[in-house]
């Protein structure tokens, strides 16, 4: 590709410290495009800058909220991250968050008083059961039909919602109080705070770990690769994709629902309607900024949490709320047209001569140029 | 009885349209391979665009050309990002997304909540209109419905009976070929994507200019979700996004409904309903369709690079 | 390779210096001091759930909040208000240490799914007032209007005005105080017409230009002509007004977006509410366990729409108005049943304020479930 004198040329390989170099560069050509906004609204962009990131991430309350609001975030990018690791499109997070709160929340509020660790550890699987369960209705839809898993779990979404809707402004709703939420569940089951902080992050970091070994280490991660690269080839080799279709959606599922387990337990202490708040569709981004690195989204998801989080103190700065909504999509935009560059590099020719003529004889090749480097 | 249907019909038939614009829109963009899951926030952009101009002027032609122009505009920068610079389609959709509910809600702050002076009516088409039952359902709508029925079978006919629309498909499906045939591969996809974005800006005006007339913030409310599932759920077809969308439509209406006619039972539970039956029509229809060939374009979501050819 | 990331690098650090140098110009003031009690330092913080001018719900409070420091003398520039702050703890104890940290002295959570998280921050920050809407939660300053007295007259008028017994509403959530308006509605419509029924549909949602469209639809349908509405989006009067029905507007004046339809609107008004709330806060009064729940002006009617609301049905629902004030008329006084057959409240009796806030029933004369 050329535009006047200048070639972007395919690169062989991308050093680490140019994968993690560019993002940073580019967010900051996010901040750079977005002050636009914000001057054309008649604010300095520095210091609201300044506050957004002070405020969110360099400073212990700050930072604190940001990692609390980021907890479910991990949890659905994670989700969906395993799920397109074999090329599967589960935009149904929301709704396995929701289904994974519905069923940890009836055994917290309806269930058997357990002793205190046993009746978390109970929780935690019921909600990653919860969630499990919904994914694998779009699961089974696809290994035995083949039925379009992307539209399964979005619809899905919808249904889980109005079920949780249903609860929390009908049966489960407490008494004496007009909000759509439950009583709070058993103090014996929040997870601990530390320093603020809930303890739903170590969880996240162990989960994100696993992970992460799984999908690099062992046979399964290994086959799973192989069915996302061709899934012929995969059949062939005698892999059985079925299987892997139900694990893996059914997996991501449970991850999904896990973030019902950190929210309910560790930030709300009690179900509520419209629980997910979206972070099903965040976790999307999420996943596909982090490139499915499970240990990467663990980072994003803070860094989207902060951004979240900032939205308050710049509107406090006098900033409209849709201003912020814009800085968000402008640092994605910007973040995720940056990767071309990891790809590509900037060429500039020289008008001589012989360049010219390797040019005519070979139109995309990648030799030659005086590139100035 | 008689009269309840042809309402619930004639309703469906205009749920149906705001969220075709979009869809069979899409339909061409992912046919020319680049997917677009910022629909709804593209919708927003143009009800909030085609409202402002339509409250200030009182012009609704100009309003729907303006909304036209801003389809445009968010599809060459869509265009720019994801065929040029070869940006990853599923986080740039997204993005798009969250980009665009800001900034019509924040272009659209003056406007927010108040109605408009001048509106798209339902223009009863003279004789035919006057058909019973029939001319109710079909004949007394606005000009996006009637405009609607020029683009169902132009579209179909463009796709699957013209040199174009091979030149299409085959986008979708090998580029690279395409390319080494001498066509501008890159320009043909722009091209779809401004298509496919003008199309759903379309959808919003819909929205914010015929089914009522005053914008506010968010005010699709999940319809570009529905319109772009209704693209896969179509197979790519615009005749199948035709069924689909007049199924959920009068599917969802049919819901509220039931609420009068059957009592008891939780009204969340008809809410599900039009979700539920979109699951079933799809494993019916992908059932149906399995022996055949998929009609998915290889090519969707693949970055194309010349120089991995 | 280098060369061109430090040329980046260099264009960043530009930009970064351009703005900063932009940045020098001072913000402004606060106004100048006043009287005995001082008004001008007050800052307020509110947090709505959709933006201030969103034509309904969010839109009422705020402009309610605006008149109410108005009346006071306290300049607009010390209210700060942050928009779309989703009913999770997350985003309301981020909102909340955000207004801490600004220094404000009073907060205001403008939506009922505010209250237990505001509950459990505000315990932890006793400096700082915490206004919040819906229920009575400890720690907080809770406010409530008793909406279902302007839905009465709502509903006495939608019933003098209609020429069938069966007349409409269309609901959003089924939360409480959306069933109060219901039942006020319906209660009122039998004041008028003891035979008068309320057909309630749901539209499960309490934004959605689609549901609420056909919600008004299906009420049409049924030859319904006058309808009530607890919605926040101006689609239900516009289609009204589409298909030659009548409805009484909700939230906010809505006579403005169907001119042809609206008889009225009931408005709520917390104007005196925060007034006094504001006052509270200034002379350092302030009783967190206090609990306001008013009727009466704060349960506003916008005028009538002449060309449609008759000379004599208006002074009708004036002088309904008026026997309301002055407690002649109890709402949900007995003997009051619900649509399932059960004795609410016994002949003689009236209901209980608590009982009313938290409401779970819908009376006899509505066909409907809400659950």
């Amino acid at each position: 590709m050329k535009i006047g004198a200048i070639r972007f040329e395919k690169k062989q390989t991308v050093s680490l410290s140019r994968k993690v170099l560019n993002p940073v560069i580019f967010i900051l050509l996010g901040f750079v495009l977005s002050s636009v906004f914000i001057m054309a609204n008649g604010f300095q962009p520095i210091p609201v800058f300044g506050k957004m990131i002070t405020y969110s991430l360099l400073n212990t309350r700050g930072l604190i909220g940001s990692i609390n609001a980021a907890l479910p975030l991990m949890f659905c990018g994670l989700s969906v991250a395993i799920a397109f690791k074999m090329n599967l499109n589960n935009i149904g997070a929301e709704g396995q968050f929701a289904m994974g709160a519905i069923f940890g929340g009836a055994f917290a509020l309806y269930g058997p008083a357990l002793p205190a660790p046993l009746s978390g550890i109970v929780m935690f699987f019921l909600c990653a059961i919860g969630g499990g369960l919904w994914a694998l209705i779009a699961a089974a839809l696809k290994a035995y039909w083949n039925v379009n898993e992307t539209i399964v779990t979005l619809m899905l979404n919808y249904i889980a919602l109005l079920f949780l809707d249903y609860l929390c402004y009908g049966p489960w709703m407490a008494p004496k109080q007009t909000t759509a939420m439950t009583v709070t569940i058993p103090q014996d089951m929040y997870l601990p705070l530390i320093g603020g902080t809930s303890s739903g992050i170590f969880l996240a970091i162990i989960i994100a770990v696993l992970l992460y070994l799984f999908l690099k280490y062992t046979t399964g991660g290994y086959q799973i690769s192989v069915i996302k690269n061709s899934l012929r080839t995969a059949e062939y080799a005698g892999i059985p994709v079925k299987k892997y279709i139900l694990i893996v959606l059914a997996l991501s599922g449970a991850l999904a629902g896990v973030a019902g387990f950190v929210q309910v337990t560790g930030i709300v202490h009690r179900v509520q309607a419209q629980l997910p708040g979206g972070s099903g569709y965040t976790g999307i981004v999420i996943a596909y900024l982090s490139q499915c690195n499970p240990l990467v989204i663990l980072l994003v998801s803070v860094l989207l949490g902060a951004l979240q989080n900032s939205s308050a103190v710049v509107q406090i700065m006098g900033v409209p709320s849709q201003i912020v909504t814009m800085i968000q999509g402008t640092l994605m935009i910007s973040v995720i047209a940056g990767e071309f560059f990891n790809r590509y590099r900037i060429v500039y020719y020289k008008a001589d001569p012989e360049s010219k003529r390797a040019e005519q004889k070979n139109n995309h090749s990648e030799q030659k140029g005086g590139a100035v480097q | 009885m008689i009269s309840f249907i042809t309402s619930i019909c004639a309703a469906a038939i205009v749920y149906a349209v705001s969220i075709l614009y979009a869809a069979i829109g899409e339909i061409f963009s992912q046919r020319a391979g680049i997917m677009n899951l910022g629909i709804e926030g593209i919708m927003l952009m143009g009800a909030m665009s085609g409202f402002m101009t339509v409250y200030h002027t009182e012009n609704l032609l100009l309003a729907f050309l303006v909304t036209i122009l801003v389809g445009l505009l968010l599809g060459l920068a869509f265009a720019f990002l994801t065929v040029t610079l070869q940006a990853d389609q599923t986080v740039c959709g997204m993005a798009f997304l969250i980009f665009c509910s800001g900034l019509s809600g924040f272009l659209g702050k003056s406007v927010t909540g108040i109605a408009s002076a001048v509106k798209f009516e339902p223009i009863p088409i003279p004789g035919l209109s006057s058909i019973p039952v029939i001319g109710e359902i079909f004949f007394q709508q606005d000009i996006f419905v009637y405009l609607m029925y020029l683009v169902i079978p132009l579209s179909i006919f463009y796709i699957y009976k013209t040199k174009a629309g091979l030149m299409l498909r085959a986008l979708g499906e090998n580029p690279a070929s395409l390319d080494q045939a001498g066509i501008n591969v890159f320009a043909m996809r722009y091209g779809y994507v401004m298509f496919a974005c003008a199309m759903t800006t379309i959808s919003g005006a819909c929205i914010s200019l015929s089914y009522t007339n005053f914008w506010n913030e968010g005010m699709t409310g999940g319809k570009g979700w529905i319109a772009f599932s209704l693209v896969a759920f179509s197979r790519w077809n615009p005749a199948y996004a035709v069924l689909g969308a007049l199924l959920f439509g009068g599917i969802s209406i049919l819901g509220i409904n039931m609420q009068v006619y059957l009592p008891g039972v939780p009204s969340q539970f008809y809410g599900m309903l039009p979700y539920a039956a979109t699951v079933v029509a799809l494993v019916i229809t992908t059932g149906s369709f399995r022996k055949k060939h998929s009609e998915e374009p290889a090519a969707l979501c693949q970055k194309y690079d010349r120089e991995d050819r | 390779m280098k060369k061109k990331w430090i040329s980046i690098l260099l264009v960043v650090v530009m930009a970064t210096a351009f703005f900063t140098g932009c940045s020098g110009s001072s913000e402004p003031k606060g106004d100048s001091e006043k009287g005995a009690l001082d008004y001008s330092t007050i800052k307020i913080g509110e947090i709505t759930s959709l933006v201030v001018n969103d034509g309904g719900w969010c839109q009422a409070t705020h402009q309610s909040l605006l008149a109410a420091m108005k009346e006071l003398g306290i300049p607009e520039s010390n209210l700060v208000v942050i928009e779309n702050v989703a009913e999770d703890q997350t985003s309301v104890a981020n909102a909340y240490n955000a207004l801490a940290s600004e220094g404000v002295n009073l907060i205001i959570g403008a939506s009922a799914g505010y209250a237990t998280f505001l509950s459990d921050l505000a315990a932890s920050n006793p400096d700082i007032v915490v206004a919040q809407q819906g229920d009575q939660v400890p720690n907080l300053i809770g406010y409530q209007i008793r909406n279902y007295e302007g839905m009465f007259l709502a509903g006495y008028a939608s019933a003098l005005m209609a020429e069938s017994d069966k007349l409409g509403f269309a609901g959003s959530m089924s939360e409480a105080s959306v069933r109060a308006a219901i039942n006020g509605y319906a209660l009122g419509a039998k004041f008028a017409n003891p035979e008068a029924k309320v057909q309630l549909v749901w539209a499960n949602s309490w934004y959605d230009v689609d549901l609420e469209t056909q919600s008004a639809k299906t009420l049409i349908n049924q030859g319904i002509k006058f309808m009530g509405m607890e919605a926040s989006s101006p689609a239900i009067p516009q289609t009204c007004q589409a298909n030659n029905a009548y409805c009484i507007g909700y939230n906010v004046d809505m006579h403005d977006l169907a001119p042809n339809a609206v008889l009225f609107s009931y408005m709520w008004n917390f104007a005196p509410i925060f007034k006094d709330i504001l006052t509270a806060t200034v002379d350092g009064t302030a009783d967190s366990s206090k609990y306001y729940y008013e009727g009466g002006d704060c349960a506003q009617l916008s005028p009538f729409n002449d060309a449609i609301v008759p000379a004599d049905i208006q002074e009708k629902v004036l002088s309904v108005k008026a026997a309301l004030d002055r407690g002649e008329i109890q709402v949900f006084g007995g003997e009051l049943k619900d649509n399932e057959g059960n004795i609410l409240v016994a002949d003689g009796e009236v209901m209980s304020d608590e009982d009313i806030k938290v409401q779970k029933f819908l009376v006899e004369n509505v066909i409907g479930s809400w659950k």
